[in-house]
């Protein structure tokens, strides 16, 4: 019998991911690429790229659901499921009990709060401005301490003396940050300056709403990628905090979940 | 901690070997307490204090150690609670004068104290150090976005983190304030109803532009019946009875008190070169504005010894900055972040008084009314901030004048609704009616996480050469 | 249904020109802001009233930047806004602005109001509302506003004018209840996006046309086809404001898979469930329903115990799976309620959603927050 293949395509603010699952949940293939102007086009360049590397044609896709930002652009898309809603399911499948995941993106991040079932509870969003996302890591450590975002993790583990940011708002910390240079502050501190002053916003978004940050805590989306990050909520929440391995294929995944559901749901009815 | 570092601190504060004997037991208790470490201590004395302010003075130095006395026997609160001493705090805005009239009643069995100013202007005006209080504020639900008020933060942080008891009672006048009096419903409703004991005192903002809120008799006496009510219901509440001598020894001693925050504003104003800072200069004003429960008579003494030391100055001419350096006012000079002070000084302009807590002419006079409650009252509307708008700039336009100011700051105040919301319309009136200039900057009086030096440099830089060139013409 | 909706958003976007139209024919324009201010006596002193209330667009706001904080909520600073603007049709001819003293943020603007020379009357409401004398000088800031509408119309506000407005004015009221009440349906023919601009039109149309149009409407509804599915989670909408124009919100909310089944607002509603007794002394009457009887405002103190337990009622009551809290931004005492409500919600296991506003619905701001209410939603149905 030909197998279902269920997809899950998140368009994201900066970056397109496509997922694609078999009837028991197994990942088949995962594509990503920078979301261009024209959203739908990102949405279906990346499904196809993922369809080619599973080596599946379209016939065999039986339902996608979109998530991310450009959701609503994606014309081939049978459903939309709000983000928050697919890192959820995405996470909670990957790893099982996940009571809190932490997730970072390029222009906004989340702290969502998960029950034993692994239906979610509460949700906090820091969506206004950059400070507290991976775009405030690209302002100021990128550009200003000239280390790529991958060398800037192990870099900054390397701190004795991690400086104190306190200014919350990008523009202020760029003028943090340029003073710090000047006196010759070591850039391996700085840059665990930064990862704590980051992990110090979103504990404290996450607990502003009531987030108890109860274990197993799970850390998603393009930062997590970066271990200092992760050692600074680890040393402020002084609880383990687990990085998901390809953190940005979460919502994707959890779509491709919501897509086999759905389908199924259908064709029951 | 060393205590040879806390010998070394009290010495470098002014406390003499009896003082430093008979408060350091208090000392020791108190400092993990506030989460200080000798780190902290070094810090203080080594950059912080002597970067930002006049230490050369013992007036100053006393200063510092008033706010240490009074910082650290808040952090005593929980001590004084198990030995039966009823603790009452209040608020800002406020006038001591029936917090004081309570301490005079009630002796060393009632603690009475602005506990979250004190506990901010001890960790941040010594050690540069209230953050963690702050953050502690924001992770249980006073939101950062929200821009509150830091000395509401400090209560819930201060109180959260164990650096304050809970009162017996908090006496909150939010007669121009909506968040300070609301802070502690909201600490009662989330940490357990009863837990945090509150009367409320408050007077609606209604008056029309130019009355004169001073002279309305039906509202001197609805404040009066405010204030009467309040202190009874304090009263039941401590089991301490407040004696009308009390209330009129409290009146004389506050209105002595403004005179001394009076003389002394105009003694840095007249000074050329000026004598001392603003920052400094602000900070003892708070004598006649606000209550302290350890510090006040050391307060008292160190602006006694500032006048004295201020004077000689004048007449040695030596002073904290050239001169006929231009002189700017402001609407209250931001003492809890002392380095804007500091860099106007470093490009040659000398911040002098603050509007708010620069006694007006009518405010040194005697009140109108022998009652106690109604004087308080009438005394609280003399206040510039006690009025409506137009009647506060006549104030203001009076002090201006009378304290021959080059110009006049306004700002600081962007966490604050009713203090900081009409400032820029002030000033625009201000300038129109007088031509003295008048520049805003958008920062905050309590806390600096959000406006750096870096971030303030410039605006001031730029202010300070539009003064000169605007003198030089 | 919809035919009559329009009719009465038309009625309401026609005012202005019927209030010029009045004041050529000599009547008076009183324009007021808050609901510590009764309309009742500026009809009953022969004057037309306006409540100010326009918000849910960036411009205005920005525009008081000039003269104020930028930190003050964004419905304050849009009183002022729209008239700095040259879009506020009817101040430039109000003969007054009557405005309550409760909070700092239109305390503020109040002020910029004056600054600006308008006509600005203001009526104090002291917060601590549980003092007799607090209490009298509301009452007493009543009697003051009806010497002055008196003295500025010319006109006697006599007990019997004033009656048939208190009466019509629970007219309305009675019919905004049992519309209300229809929502104790899902299966309802009107959402709370439409019950909230059905409060907005009756402060608009003129008081016997919009009881005619309530009861034809009560009729439609009898009739009319659901608009929510059974199932759909039941959401109570709590907050501050939602301010004549702002309806992006609510109607997302509704368009994302939620029906508002319940709302508990301070400002920019009627308080539809507190009519003013109209026996005895009516100025009276009208001052203990606003400050004493009602469920108070958050500005009130003491005020959230009893705010929590009327919201806990109306989740048992009208069966709510969900609470939205709507709060602008700045708005500092709604936002600390926001906490107090969160931990009293979350204690009983009611999901709770805060969202804030500062009137800024571009694009980039729409994502985040559709994001916000579908992704809420959808856990809701999952959770149900």
């Amino acid at each position: 019998m030909e197998e279902n293949i269920f997809a899950g395509v998140d368009i994201g603010s900066t970056t397109s991911k496509a997922v694609l699952i078999n009837d028991r949940r197994e990942i088949l293939s995962y594509a990503i690429q920078f979301t261009s102007f024209n959203r739908d086009k990102s949405g279906q360049d990346v499904f196809a790229k993922a369809m080619e590397k599973a080596g599946v044609d379209r016939k065999s896709v039986k339902y996608i659901v979109a998530t991310g930002y450009g959701r609503r652009s994606l014309r081939i898309a049978d459903d939309v499921v709000p983000e928050i809603v697919c890192h959820g399911k995405g996470t909670v499948e990957l790893y099982p009990g996940t009571r809190t995941i932490i997730d970072i993106g390029g222009q906004d991040s989340k702290v969502i709060e998960l029950d034993q079932n692994g239906i979610i509870t509460k949700f906090e969003m820091n969506d206004k401005c950059a400070a507290g996302t991976g775009r405030f890591f690209e302002v100021l450590t990128e550009r200003l301490l000239g280390v790529s975002m991958e060398e800037l993790g192990p870099l900054s583990l390397e701190s004795e003396k991690p400086c104190v940011i306190s200014s919350m708002c990008t523009i202020f910390a760029e003028s943090e940050i340029i003073s710090f240079l000047s006196e010759g502050v070591k850039k391996e501190d700085i840059s665990m300056g930064m990862n704590l002053s980051i992990a110090r916003r979103i504990i404290a978004m996450g607990k502003a709403g009531r987030i108890m940050f109860a274990e197993p805590i799970v850390f998603s989306g393009g930062v997590a990628k970066n271990v200092g990050v992760k050692a600074a909520f680890e040393q402020l929440l002084k609880k383990k905090v687990d990085a998901i391995e390809n953190p940005q294929n979460t919502g994707a995944f959890g779509a491709a979940i919501y897509a086999q559901g759905k389908y199924e749901k259908n064709k029951a009815d | 901690m060393n205590r040879d570092v806390c010998v070394e601190y009290l010495k470098y504060l002014a406390f003499t070997d009896e003082q430093i004997e008979e408060f350091m037991p208090k000392f020791e208790y108190a400092i993990p307490v506030l989460g200080l470490t000798e780190q902290d201590l070094r810090f203080s004395m080594d950059e912080w204090l002597p970067q930002n302010f006049d230490m050369q003075y013992e007036g100053v130095k006393k200063l510092m150690g008033a706010t240490l006395r009074e910082t650290v026997d808040i952090a005593y609160t929980t001590e004084y609670k198990k030995q039966g001493v009823k603790i009452v705090y209040g608020i800002l805005p406020a006038i001591q004068t029936n917090y004081t009239a309570i301490k005079e009643a009630g002796g060393d069995g009632v603690f009475v104290s602005f506990a979250d100013h004190w506990l901010l202007c001890g960790l941040q005006y010594l050690f540069h150090k209230v953050d963690p209080c702050l953050e502690k504020a924001e992770e249980e639900g006073m939101t950062y976005g929200c821009r509150h008020c830091a000395l509401n933060k400090t209560r819930i942080g201060g109180y959260r983190k164990g650096m304050m008891a809970a009162p017996d009672v908090i006496w909150a006048w939010g007669f121009n304030c909506d968040e300070g009096p609301k802070t502690d419903e909201y600490i009662n409703m989330l940490y357990g109803e009863g837990e945090w004991p509150h009367v409320i005192s408050r007077l609606p903002h209604d008056t029309h532009w130019g009355e004169k809120d001073d002279e309305m008799v039906d509202r001197i006496e609805f404040l009066a019946k405010e204030l009467k009510d309040g202190q009874r219901e304090i009263e039941e509440i401590i089991g301490i009875e407040v004696k009308p001598e009390h209330m009129q020894r409290a009146v004389a001693n506050c209105q002595r008190r403004a005179f001394k925050a009076g003389s002394l504003v105009q003694l840095v104003c007249k000074s050329n070169p000026q004598v001392l800072g603003a920052n400094a200069l602000t900070m003892f004003c708070n004598i006649f504005a606000l209550p302290m429960n350890a510090g006040l008579e050391y307060f008292e003494d160190a602006v006694d010894t500032m006048l004295r030391e201020g004077r000689k100055a004048m007449k040695e001419g030596v002073g904290v900055i050239e001169k006929d350096a231009p002189k700017l006012g402001c609407y209250f000079v931001p003492y809890a972040v002392p380095w804007i002070d500091r860099i106007f000084r470093d490009n040659g302009v000398a911040m002098t008084f603050s509007t708010v807590l620069t006694p007006n002419k009518k405010m040194m006079q005697a009140p109108s009314f022998e009652e106690p409650f109604m004087a308080t009252a009438e005394q609280w509307l003399r206040m510039p901030i006690g009025q409506n708008m137009r009647y506060e700039i006549d104030s203001m336009i009076d002090k201006a004048k009378s304290n021959n100011v080059d110009g006049m700051v306004m700002g600081f105040f962007d966490f604050d609704r009713w203090l900081g919301a009409h400032q820029k319309m002030c000033a625009k009136i201000i300038e129109k009616e007088t031509g003295i200039p008048h520049f805003y900057m958008e920062s905050d009086f309590w806390e600096d996480r959000d406006y750096s030096p870096q971030a303030l440099k410039t605006r001031i830089e730029s202010i300070c050469q539009v003064i000169k060139m605007r003198l030089e013409q | 249904m919809q035919n009559i909706l329009k009719e009465l958003e038309a009625g309401s976007l026609d005012r202005p020109k019927r209030l010029k139209a009045a004041k050529k024919e000599g009547k008076k324009i009183i324009e007021y802001i808050g609901n510590f201010v009764p309309e009742e006596m500026i009809y009953a002193a022969g004057a037309e009233p306006y409540l100010m209330c326009r918000g849910g667009e960036p411009e205005p706001p920005d525009a008081v930047l000039e003269y104020m904080l930028r930190f003050m909520n964004p419905y304050a600073r849009s009183l002022a806004g729209y008239h700095m603007l040259g879009l506020d049709p009817v101040t430039p001819v109000a003969d007054l602005i009557v405005a309550q003293q409760l909070d700092c943020h239109i305390g503020r603007i109040s002020e910029v109001m004056e600054y600006m020379e308008l006509p600005i009357y203001k009526v104090g409401v002291p917060p601590d509302w549980k003092k007799d004398y607090t209490f009298d000088y509301y009452h007493k800031a009543l009697l003051k506003l009806k010497d002055k509408l008196e003295k500025e119309t010319g006109n006697e506000i006599t007990e019997d004018k004033l009656l048939e407005e208190v009466k019509a004015s629970n007219a309305i009221n009675e019919r905004l209840r049992k519309i209300d009440a229809l929502r104790e349906n899902t299966e309802c023919p009107i959402g709370g996006t439409d019950f909230i601009k059905l409060n907005h039109y009756s402060f608009f149309n003129d008081t016997e046309y919009m009881v005619e149009a309530l009861d034809k409407l009560i009729e439609k509804l009898e009739t009319e086809e659901p608009k929510f599915a059974k199932g759909t989670p039941r959401i109570l909408f709590a907050g501050h404001i939602v301010a004549v124009g702002d309806y992006v919100v609510p109607r997302l909310i509704e368009e994302n898979g939620g029906f508002i089944a319940a709302d508990f607002l301070d400002e920019g509603i009627r308080w539809y469930n507190w009519d003013v007794p109209v026996e005895g002394d009516i100025i009276k009457n009208i001052a203990e329903t606003k400050f004493l009887v009602k469920t108070p405002v958050t500005l009130f103190q003491p005020a959230w115990r009893e705010r929590v337990d009327y919201v806990m009622k109306l989740v048992e009551e009208k069966k709510i799976d969900a609470v939205v809290w709507y709060q602008l931004a700045f708005d500092e005492i709604y936002d600390m309620e926001c906490t107090i409500l969160a931990k009293n919600l979350g204690e009983a296991g009611i999901p709770f959603l805060k969202l804030e506003s500062s009137y800024e619905y571009s694009r980039e701001a729409m994502g985040p927050l559709r994001t916000r209410i579908e992704s809420f939603i959808e856990a809701v149905k999952e959770a149900k």
